[in-house]
């Protein structure tokens, strides 16, 4: 239900998006009925592609119904030409990509934020630390996003970095769990005196440095605040910035937003959507038709 | 690669559903039903750089869908998902 929601941004970056799952044809339906579903749900019931793509998940038995047949789940993208450019898949079962990742995987850079005509550069290093508020899931993964605007000739360190100088990046408060930041390439810069190789961020033509941080929610935030539904994704960005010659004091800046929770427990449609769908009557179809 | 499934679990509050090892609540313990997530490696199906296998099949239109040529030399996003069901 989530990709709905932001299925624009795929579109956007000119793919066309496809769902697999061994449901039947007929749950599918009712369930793009239900929760207006604008993209093709395929059915794979007797597990073919699944196994055709290696994925089918092996940790169930063969005799446990329906639970057999179905995947490990993941995305692939693909170029125009329908090769593999990137694969999204997480050993916890219930996580999966933002939409923002997918969309960035499809079109190599950031989809949703083309910066206008730029200022001056600032004369200090300016952060601006972004992120959506609509409701989130536990399990599903949003973007946080550090914005740099670094001043001319200052660059901020990824990693590896020596001793005593601090990278880029995040750290997140308890009950908020993060993927690999995803970030922009480095260049090498080497100390002249030393000979030491640092990895740098220098925001190419702009100074503009974008980092993004996938974030969710344990499901231990969401039970231990049941009663109420808003929770908080928080943790600070750290870098340090310095020029040819001199470096500034590593900063640490705190962040935090006010998220409404989407739900408490692993998700399940039957919370949403307008009521109509029968899950009961299709899980009872998938068991009887694996165990006659 | 040997598989291993996950089956780290806590009762959930006042006793109903189970809470796994990234603290996600749901009605299965796991190690059981459609709650089979494995410790460590996993295959993860067709490599990158290599082309996306074919997938025919019914939509939930009752259709039959082939990506490649349905995609129009558009990229693709396909998903596998676990289940719309449960």
């Amino acid at each position: 239900m989530e990709l709905q929601k932001e299925i624009h941004l795929l579109r956007e970056a000119g793919a066309e998006l496809y769902a697999v799952s061994y449901d039947e044809p007929d749950a599918l339906a009712d369930f793009a009925a239900e929760f207006g579903i604008t993209y093709p749900l395929l059915s794979d019931p007797d597990s073919e592609v699944i196994r055709d793509y290696g994925i089918l998940n092996t940790l169930v038995p063969e005799d446990d119904h329906p639970w057999y047949g179905m995947p490990f789940p993941g995305v692939y993208v693909t170029d125009s030409a329908g090769t593999i450019t990137a694969k999204f898949f997480e050993s916890h079962l219930a996580l999966r990509p933002t939409v923002q990742q997918l969309a960035r995987a499809v079109s190599g850079h950031d989809v949703a934020s083309e910066l206008g005509p730029l200022d001056a550069p600032p004369d200090e290093v300016e952060l601006a630390v972004t992120m959506s508020t609509e409701p989130l899931a536990p399990g599903v993964w949003r973007d946080v996003t550090a914005t740099f605007r670094l001043p001319a000739g200052q660059h901020i360190y990824g990693e590896p970095v020596p001793a005593g100088m601090v990278a880029t990046g995040f750290e997140l408060d308890e009950g908020v769990i993060g993927l690999q930041p995803s970030t922009p390439d480095t260049s090498l810069h080497v100390l002249d005196g030393t000979g030491e190789e640092l990895q740098v961020y220098e925001g190419g033509s702009n100074g503009v440095v974008r980092i993004h941080q996938p974030v969710a929610m344990s499901g231990g935030m969401a039970t231990r605040d049941a009663g109420d539904r808003i929770m908080t994704i928080s943790g600070a960005v750290r870098f340090q910035a310095c020029d040819a010659q001199v470096c500034g004091i590593p900063q640490r800046v705190p962040f935090s937003f006010e998220v409404p929770l989407g739900r408490v427990v692993m998700p399940h449609p039957a919370e949403e959507g307008d009521g109509t769908m029968d899950f009961r009557k299709h899980f009872a179809a998938m068991s009887e038709r694996r165990t006659t | 690669m040997t598989l291993e499934v996950e089956t780290t679990a806590t009762e959930g509050p006042e006793g109903k559903g189970w809470v796994d090892h990234l603290g996600f609540l749901g009605p299965l313990k796991p190690g059981t039903g459609g709650r089979r997530d494995p410790v460590g490696e996993f295959p993860t199906g067709p490599n990158i750089g290599t082309r996306l296998p074919d997938i025919v099949a019914t939509d939930s239109a009752g259709g039959r869908i082939d990506v490649h040529a349905d995609r129009d030399d558009k990229p693709a996003v396909v998903l596998f998902y676990r289940s719309a069901v449960w």
